[in-house]
């Protein structure tokens, strides 16, 4: 006889079914708790983008104020990094979301275009601070 | 009895106390993103440069940041604590915190350049 079902999922009625949609659901509600380590080590994967983020904003301040040019280029190459750093940190909880998920889902870890997305910013950012610093050294 | 308050996970089931020093780890993490908000927000007082209004964001990051030092022991403290009785690590709720603390640090970051026109 397939009766009532008294597990955790069933309460939620609507379809279990569908996996679609899981924002709706409140994070603790979904699935159950997956292994602690896996829970801290999703938490520490947060708090390193969340310091990459913060580590972008300040290098955004320092470009600003320290990297020689016209001003306008510096401004500009400072406000993309800092706005990088900005949005880095509302997509890392995003993602850190995700993974909290997935976890308790037991399905597979989202793929995440962060890290390839932050090294070529990074990379383009480091080179156009080098460019303005070399032609500055070059001219005067 | 005095034992127990001074050794509260002696007295939990065996492998009890942070292996693997998962909290402890997550503890430190924690204290670094704490550091991260507090130079960020150093500089942002740094370009202040004395005016009241306009060194906010980097005073409340300051203070953020010492905030967050003292709920991360706190929560590295409860974690040991959870984890050493079998249960799940309580939620974080830090983390949404966190992030949106991050963001308005970029914003101020970029009011502030605009404003001091460095």
């Amino acid at each position: 006889m397939r009766g009532i079902h008294l597990t955790d999922g069933d309460i939620v009625t609507s379809s279990p079914r569908r996996p679609a949609r899981p924002g709706k659901t409140p994070l603790h509600e979904v699935g159950e708790h997956p292994d602690y380590r896996f829970t801290l080590a999703n938490e520490r994967t947060f708090l390193a983008w969340v310091r990459t983020a913060l580590a972008l904003m300040a290098a955004g301040v320092a470009v600003v104020q320290f990297v020689p040019g016209p001003t306008a280029i510096r401004h500009g190459l400072g406000f993309v990094l800092i706005s990088l750093g900005g949005a880095l940190s509302a997509v890392s909880y995003t993602h850190w979301e995700r993974n909290e998920r997935a976890m308790r889902l037991g399905e597979q870890l989202p793929y995440s275009p962060m890290p390839r997305l932050v090294a070529a910013m990074l990379a383009l950012g480091a080179l156009a601070a080098l460019v303005l610093t070399v032609v500055d050294l070059v001219e005067t | 009895m005095l034992t127990g308050r001074l050794l509260p996970h002696r007295r939990r089931k065996e492998p009890a106390v942070d292996v693997g020093l998962q909290a402890e780890r997550t503890a430190m993490a924690w204290q670094r993103t704490a550091l991260g908000v507090g130079g960020v927000s150093a500089l942002l007082l740094h370009l202040a440069a004395g005016n009241l209004p306009v060194a906010v964001p980097g005073l409340a990051g300051l203070s953020a940041a010492l905030l967050l030092l003292v709920l991360s022991e706190q929560r590295y403290v409860r974690i040991v604590n959870k984890v050493g009785a079998g249960e799940p690590p309580p939620a974080p709720g830090l983390v949404r915190l966190i992030a949106a603390g991050a963001v308005v640090l970029a914003v101020s970051a970029l009011a502030l350049l605009l404003l001091t026109d460095a």
